[in-house]
């Protein structure tokens, strides 16, 4: 299996999930890497993305991983001679199962374009289902800069959290790394998985 | 060249359904920022989603981009939700590659598919700030140019274009952005660019044209060689058809005489299957795709059919590619090469209910053709969709409960063996729409009411038949695309003044406004019923000055044969002598 490490540029942001995926799904027939696909009546192809990025947030550490006995290096030169500008490959590493990253990735860093500012409680206020939810958020702070912030990944929206302490917009934040918890210590994928 | 505020661009499509639509950047984009002689723009008054899904617009882009003194971008609809963010913020509509307000284009080139989009065009026109009618655009405004199907009538859209390309674009396109080039460069006038135009084949000019005059279809000579995408843009969206499309042959050999394209793109011309094959190895190499389909009016009577697709199977089970093939005919269905798409539906057009009514409009197919339908039972299939028209000429009510009987029969042929899962019937029925350049366009067109009686009357036979799900199309859009289809110049009117009362996206049932429509052809004192009457055989019609390559004679003798009940035999039992040959050699004869 190969884990690959792949940025979602700034033109590419408005392109959903679903969407992204089918280009994956693209990219590698284009590329000519052979990628085993479930055994279904209708097959498709064994590939596992981390969490979803909102719709307009750009990020520069997406990873997807791919079941195929290709080399990483030989992989990365034919996903990057393949893919749109929008989502070009940043480095490859092979690795033994699935790392579900999905599940696994606890927080995430993101720079903003616009300074944040520091207060003693953050608190996001947003839609759902209709009503609106105020909620205190400050146990899903890890750190933050005056550009820089880390998150909890899924249960904290970076757009949201911008909106607490900033007039920051989507497209202005980028995803810069994701962090699996090891212990009590956040430890980048990238360092875990030689990245 | 001026480009847009990104940052606020940026901004607006965060508010908006789908940004994705607006922004360009799909993979396999050629350069156009390349030095040219000559800029043009596609502009598609429809979506996205269903523009991107359009083979000629690709075919076209191709054609130009290819060659080395013409750039082409492209432009379509934004849905309204965008569009009313664009009028907001004083935003000039543009092109989607580099950002380009269509203004700075030196040709900007409409792709007309459908009747109702025609307000969608003044749509575009109003959000890039260009005036609607050709007479106000002065030099400093790009030449508007239009085609695609639809140009087999310009009259009633004529007024809004400097030019209207009538029949194929792969040639007649780059000779206009030539003689644009030449212009410019010379410094000539937009007038005298326009006059040397009309010596190009297909070029209509409508207000350098006496009348007298005819212009003559523009045809691709060697379709055979005829230039095809070898690497289609790949779409950041799902579009309606999100698949490499490899179109097999121009024109249609059977006839049916309700039916424009199959007139309108004749002669007949086949492209080998080892072309196709290669094409199409191409494409799936340059995009990925994962689904190929094979595009034709009558997929299944293409020559080489069975020969191609043992070319394909290769290809396709390579690479995981599905291979789909639309639009079979039933009597051109075969168990075998049905198997080979991996479908669960199967989809046929027999139109009418019964045979004395297929013989009135020529769809030979028989009730034997039908219980093919059976073959496809047996090789798995359990979803059947039907296509049905109801208005045709000389209808009665026996031959909607023909369509009945067809259910039915495919019912009782399926439950005949004993079967996993239930079958499922959808018939799907539109009302007869009289169209130029067929022999229906004499035709009339039934009343609104009687459309809705028909419905009704349908709709209730078929709720006795289970299993049958039933859908129709609007009664009154039917009634609109009958008048934009064969009226004349008074409709530029119309169309204005239903486009500034608020008209567009008429396409959409959502957005179609009856009452809007009817008070526009009343404020231009035209009665919209007047053109669903007979028309006379001997009257002049808005296109005769068009040369098709059918002349009047061939269409009259076959609404005449049809009044009487005749069939034509399909072209490829022997020559009937349309007269398209004329055009450009017929593959088949």
């Amino acid at each position: 299996m190969i884990l690959l490490k792949f940025e979602k540029a700034e033109g590419f942001c408005f392109i959903s999930h679903v969407d992204t995926l089918r280009h994956f799904q693209r990219i590698f027939r284009r590329a000519d890497i052979s990628v085993e696909y479930s055994k279904g009546f209708n097959p498709h192809m064994l590939i596992y993305f981390s969490s979803p990025l909102p719709l307009g947030l750009a990020s520069k550490a997406e990873y997807v991983c791919v079941a195929t006995d290709m080399k990483a290096e030989e992989f990365l030169k034919r996903y990057n001679d393949n893919c749109p500008d929008g989502l070009k490959g940043v480095s490859a590493a092979n690795v033994d199962k699935n790392p579900n990253l999905q599940a696994n990735v606890a927080a995430c860093r993101y720079i903003f374009a616009k300074k944040l500012q520091k207060k003693n409680s953050y608190s996001v206020t947003y839609e759902k289902k209709g009503e609106t939810v105020t909620e205190t958020i400050d146990d899903r702070i890890y750190s933050m800069g005056e550009y820089d912030a880390v998150l909890a990944s899924v249960t904290l929206r970076p757009d949201r959290f911008a909106l607490s302490c900033s007039d920051n917009c989507i497209t202005e934040i980028v995803k810069t790394n994701q962090y699996l918890k090891i212990g009590d210590k956040l430890v980048d994928v990238d360092e875990y998985y030689g990245l | 060249m001026s480009t847009i505020d990104k940052q606020l661009l940026k901004k607006l499509l965060l508010t908006v359904e789908k940004p994705s639509r607006y922004t360009g950047g799909e993979f396999n984009t050629p350069d156009v920022t390349k030095p040219h002689r000559a800029s043009f723009c596609f502009c598609f008054p429809d979506i996205y989603e269903i523009g991107m899904s359009n083979l000629g617009i690709q075919i076209l882009y191709d054609v130009i981009n290819n060659d080395p003194d013409f750039v082409a971008e492209r432009c379509y609809a934004p849905w309204v939700d965008f569009g009313d963010k664009l009028k907001e913020n004083e935003i000039p509509l543009f092109s989607l590659e580099t950002k380009t307000p269509l203004k700075e284009f030196d040709v900007v080139g409409f792709s007309v598919q459908f009747e109702l989009l025609y307000t969608n065009v003044l749509y575009m026109l109003e959000l890039a700030k260009i005036p609607f009618y050709a007479k106000d655009r002065d030099e400093s405004y790009p030449i508007i140019i239009a085609g695609g199907p639809c140009a087999v009538n310009p009259e009633p859209f004529k007024e809004f274009f400097d030019l209207i390309v009538i029949g194929e674009g792969e040639e007649a396109d780059i000779a206009v952005l030539k003689a644009v080039a030449d212009g410019k460069e010379k410094g000539l006038s937009k007038k005298e660019i326009l006059k040397k135009c009309m010596e190009i084949e297909g070029v209509y000019v409508p207000s350098l044209f006496k009348s007298g005059d005819k212009v003559v279809k523009a045809v691709v000579d060697d379709f055979e060689n005829s230039p095809f995408p070898l690497r289609p843009l790949v779409p950041n969206l799902n579009i309606v058809h999100d698949r490499v499309v490899m179109e097999l042959y121009r024109g249609c050999a059977s006839g049916c005489r309700f039916c424009q394209a199959g007139f309108y793109y004749r002669p007949i011309r086949e492209k080998s299957a080892s072309r196709i094959a290669n094409l199409a190895k191409s494409a799936i190499d340059a995009t990925g795709y994962e689904e190929l389909s094979l595009c034709s009016l009558s997929t299944g009577d293409y020559s080489y059919l069975r020969e191609l697709i043992d070319d394909l199977k290769d290809i396709t089970s390579k690479k995981h590619v599905n291979l789909s093939l639309p639009s079979l005919r039933l009597n051109s269905f075969d168990s075998d090469i049905a198997q080979n798409s991996r479908r669960s539906s199967l989809t046929f057009a027999p139109e009418a209910g019964t045979q004395r009514l297929r013989n009135v409009i020529n769809k030979n197919i028989t009730d034997k053709d039908i219980d093919n339908i059976g073959k496809a039972f047996d090789a798995g299939y359990q979803s059947v969709k039907l296509y049905f028209m109801m208005g045709l000429p000389s209808e009665t009510d026996a031959d909607l409960d023909g369509i009945v009987l067809i259910c039915e029969r495919l019912k009782n042929m399926y439950y005949s063996v004993k079967r996993q899962r239930p079958l499922t019937i959808s018939v799907s029925c539109s009302v007869f729409i009289p169209k130029p350049c067929t022999p229906f366009q004499w035709a009339a067109q039934i009343s609104i009411d009687e459309m809705m009686r028909k419905q009704e009357y349908l709709k209730n036979k078929l709720r006795a038949v289970k299993g049958v799900k039933f859908s129709w199309h609007g009664a009154e859009s039917s009634k609109l695309e009958a008048a934009l289809a064969r009226g004349g110049s008074e409709l530029n009117e119309v169309i204005l003044t239903a486009y500034k009362s608020g008209s567009k996206f008429d396409g959409w049932t959502e957005f179609f406004n009856w009452e809007n429509w009817l008070a526009a052809f009343e404020k231009c004192g035209i009665d919209v019923n007047d053109y669903s009457r007979n028309f006379n055989l001997d009257e002049e019609l808005p296109w005769d000055f068009i040369d098709t390559g059918i002349p009047k004679t061939y269409f009259k003798n076959e609404y005449l044969k049809a009044i009487d009940g005749l069939p034509t035999a399909n072209c490829r039992n022997g020559c009937n002598r349309c007269g398209a040959a004329k055009l450009g050699r017929c593959t088949i004869l």
